[in-house]
């Protein structure tokens, strides 16, 4: 007769003893018969066949498609992205100069409204057919007809003067064109069609073999491609997420591996961690405005100011009483640098705006200049009965910004002041972002940030100008930067915005409506003796970053 | 029988009505923005752009609008466009049904033979060696996340004894018209074991029971009387009685399959409906997510109804019911 009670729990152990061998044995046995049978023809490429220097690479930073090769779905509005497949007018070098790629020069008339462009001779479509003016007309004509991906309403017109120039004519200054003309491929008028992303034929280094959405892409080299032949005839790019990706380094089987800073202390035998500097940078946006007003983000209407954040002293004593090494410490464990503007270390950078933080004594003596003092000795100032307290919103998502939410709440305390986080949905915070602190963040090869971030034209667009920030001296210079005819010229301007020895949104003096805290260093577990060229400061974007070097990339002798 | 097959269809159409709608009602009000979703959280576009961006989308238009816009080229066999992958909803479909398909179906074989068994071996042996570590077995496997178990089977098979490939649905390098059936099948190996290893456990109890049941009848015990064997036992007396309750749990068990799979795709990195679906959800792409629904909702469905038929094929007293 069978019992029905369960074994007792004494017999516990020894049974869960048993299980765990018989299912070590079982699976064991199944996993072993069934690798014997596949590995019939298999060829993932082992530990030692990986470890030689072969001529591909299997690289896994993420996801570097998005837009699937085609501008009008999006294709390029990533920085650097393009470079795989595609060339562009402009490219930018390893200073962040904006210089030739398909054009051979470029000129900008003296009222900065027309733009010429010489191609080079040599340029050919990976199908052999040569690169002409009228592709990069088609290309922007399209684009700009399109109007959802690129922002290209201050172009007039586009014309082809012959088989190898160009000429855009602006309806307004636009200094910044440079980078969207680093950024936008160009397209083959006469292979595109809505079917482009199946087959997309491009005039870069490198051409598409297969692309298995959300496993990956294969690439071999162009034998077309009008520069120096690249060391590696075929890149593979793993789509896997962190936790997987450093398991596929760990196994062996990738070249390059991008790891977060929680990981980077990871160690795996044959491979070296590398670290980039970036613009990739966070820092606090503070509603600069009284409570009650009203405005715009995304075209949805929202509330807009903090009587708290309103106050100048409250971004000055943040501003300097914050300590950004430490809080580099902290969030990025050491992986990341200070940051004192949107722009630190790229043309356009102002070095006058860097200067001592940490300062408590000081902010806590502006906080007093100010009228806020500490009456009920509760460690929190106060002024016309209100306390200097008020909310921070971060992604809940977004780890690190959750980190660097708390770290700024800790470190406010000692200021007297009070921060409460609150984690959310962007979504939610472009509804009460404008009424709220916010983790803020951004960083590109592209200097029109700023003027999206600072100027007051661009107040309730976009998500442009979260502070609703206005000073019309700062406003003086931007629009100068934006209608400078040269670069060296724009960049002056841009410094001068940030600091002009008088006023400027950045720097120890600034109004500092967004006070920028840290930038991020982007970390690769890279193969031993892999050298990745000489990387610009890199972009936003840990996946497409490093391709501005692509073709430099090579085994170290 | 016409009025039957005319009656589940009919169940299968208001089926799929109430799920899109209520589907298509959660994503509206969800806090995610598509459109924002679909250019990228990092890209800042104009107001000129994100209006026309919600225009080529109907976005501008009411949600029942833009239900019933869905509803009706639905109805002529447009699945819509994926906002994520930019391409028609049964394109990215087809191409990942398959992988689904096949790891869902050897998976649902392989915990619903090797369930059905354990359960049985169990309750001949209850409270013998056997039965403590099969429910040892059973107990501790449906107590465990699918995703945590993919995570060990990961570190274990492929990171240190690199049997297995770290993930992805063919080896690395290697375009997808060249994989061969054999590469397929060891990419397809670790993250079948992972979803079959929880589903056994499910099968396994529940056939226990039920066979412990059976053991206990009165018929059983006149059986044993007259002298039958174990085996006699089973094979006369255990099997149909048992493999009822089993035969409908396993394809009631479509559903949780489907969530499972979910799971077991993305820590594989598996390309199937799954870890689709969720992309599909978190991207807030409304067509893509209506498609995977639907076609869910009709497999869930489909599972059912095949319990239903084997069950009266197995049963004449459900026969009888029906």
């Amino acid at each position: 007769m069978p019992q029905d009670e369960e074994p007792p729990p004494s017999k516990a152990k020894r049974a869960w003893i048993a299980t765990a061998l018989v299912l070590i044995v079982v699976v064991g046995a199944t996993v072993g018969v069934a690798t014997r049978w596949g590995r019939g023809g298999e060829s993932a490429p082992s530990l030692s066949e990986r470890q030689s220097r072969g001529t591909d690479l299997v690289i896994a930073v993420g996801d570097v498609t998005g837009g699937e090769f085609d501008p009008l779905k999006g294709w390029g509005s990533r920085p650097a992205q393009i470079r795989l497949i595609h060339s562009s007018l402009l490219t930018v070098d390893e200073d962040v100069n904006f210089v030739g790629d398909l054009a051979s020069k470029y000129s900008v008339s003296d009222d900065a409204m027309t733009w010429s462009f010489t191609l080079r001779d040599n340029a050919r479509w990976s199908n052999g057919e040569p690169v002409t003016a009228q592709d990069v007309v088609f290309t922007y004509e399209t684009l700009k007809k399109d109007g959802t991906r690129f922002d290209l309403t201050f172009v007039d017109r586009i014309d082809a003067t012959d088989e190898s120039r160009v000429e855009f004519h602006l309806k307004e200054p636009r200094s910044t064109f440079v980078s969207q003309l680093s950024e936008i491929p160009i397209l083959p008028a006469k292979h595109y069609d809505a079917d482009y992303s199946k087959d997309p034929i491009g005039s870069g280094p490198y051409t598409v073999v297969d692309y298995q959405q959300g496993q990956q892409l294969i690439l071999k080299t162009n034998p077309h491609w009008y520069g120096q032949r690249p060391e590696f005839d075929k890149l593979t790019f793993l789509f896997l997420g962190e936790d997987a990706a450093l398991a596929a380094a760990r196994a062996g089987s990738v070249d390059i591996a991008y790891v977060p800073p929680t990981f980077a202390d990871q160690r795996i035998a044959g491979m070296t961690l590398q670290s980039f500097e970036t613009v990739d940078s966070r820092g606090l946006s503070l509603p600069t405005l009284p409570a009650g007003n009203k405005g715009k983000i995304q075209g949805n209407d929202v509330a807009v100011g903090n009587d708290v954040t309103a106050n100048p002293a409250i971004h000055q004593a943040l501003n300097i009483g914050l300590d950004r090494e430490e809080i580099t410490k902290i969030v990025l464990q050491g992986h990341g640098r200070p940051a004192y503007t949107l722009v630190d270390g790229l043309p356009w950078f102002n070095e006058k705006a860097v200067f001592e933080d940490g300062r408590v004594e000081d902010a806590k003596r502006i906080l007093a200049e100010a009228g806020w003092r500490d009456s009920d000795g509760d460690g929190i100032v106060e002024k016309d009965g209100r306390k200097a307290a008020f909310t921070l919103m971060y992604p809940s998502d977004d780890k690190l910004r959750s980190d660097l939410a708390l770290v700024v709440a800790d470190q406010a305390r000692g200021l007297g002041i009070e921060i409460t986080t609150r984690g959310s949905t962007w979504d939610g915070i472009y509804i009460d972002g404008k009424a709220n602190a916010v983790t803020w963040g951004g960083g590109r090869h592209h200097a029109h940030q700023l003027y999206s971030m600072y100027s007051s034209k661009t107040i309730d667009t976009g998500y442009n100008n979260m502070p609703q920030y206005s000073n019309p001296t700062v406003d003086g210079h931007l629009d100068r930067a934006l209608s400078a005819t040269t670069q060296d010229k724009a960049n002056e301007h841009w410094k001068q915005a940030q600091w002009d020895g008088k006023a400027g949104f950045a720097g120890e003096d600034g109004d500092a409506p967004i006070i920028w805290l840290v930038r991020i260093d982007h970390l690769y577990l890279v193969r031993d003796g892999l050298h990745l060229g000489d990387q610009p400061i890199q972009g936003h974007g840990h996946e497409w970053a490093l391709f501005n070097t692509l073709v430099q990339w090579r085994w170290e002798k | 029988m016409p009025r039957l097959i005319l009656l589940r269809v009919l169940r299968l159409g208001t089926l799929l009505i109430g799920v899109s709608v209520l589907a298509f009602t959660l994503v509206y009000n969800s806090p995610i923005d598509p459109i924002q979703a679909y250019i990228g959280a990092d890209v800042n576009i104009t107001d000129e752009q994100l209006a026309k961006l919600r225009e080529h989308w109907g976005l501008d238009r009411s949600p029942v609008e833009q239900y019933l816009a869905w509803a009706g080229s639905m109805l002529q066999g447009d699945f819509g466009t994926s906002t994520l992958y930019k391409a028609p909803v049964i394109d990215v479909m087809g191409a990942r049904f398959g992988a689904s398909l096949a790891l869902m179906g050897v998976a649902w074989t392989m915990s619903g033979v090797l369930g059905y068994l354990l359960g049985a071996t169990a309750a001949m042996h209850r409270g013998r060696l056997a039965d403590r570590v099969i429910s040892w077995y059973s107990y501790t496997l449906s107590a465990t996340p699918t995703f945590w178990l993919g995570i060990v089977f990961l570190i274990v098979f492929s990171v240190w004894l690199g049997w297995f490939p770290v993930g992805l649905a063919g080896p690395l390098g290697v375009p997808a018209a060249d994989v061969t059936f054999a590469q397929r099948i060891h990419h397809f190996v670790l993250p079948a074991i992972t979803l079959s290893a929880v589903g056994v456990a499910n099968i396994a109890m529940h056939t226990r029971e039920k066979m412990t049941d059976v053991l206990n009848s009165d018929y059983v015990a006149f059986a044993r009387a007259r002298g039958e064997s174990d085996s006699q036992i089973f094979r006369n007396h255990g099997f149909r009685n048992s493999v009822v309750p089993a035969v409908t749990l396993q394809f009631a068990y479509f559903a949780e399959l489907f969530g499972g799979s979910v799971l077991a795709e993305t820590v594989f990195s598996y390309p199937g409906l799954g870890s689709t679906l969720t992309e599909a959800a978190l991207g807030g792409d409304v067509p893509l997510l209506l498609g995977i629904v639907l076609v869910s909702a009709v497999f869930v469905f489909t599972g059912n109804l095949i319990a239903e038929v084997v069950n009266a094929a197995i049963d004449p007293r459900v026969r009888r019911r029906a």
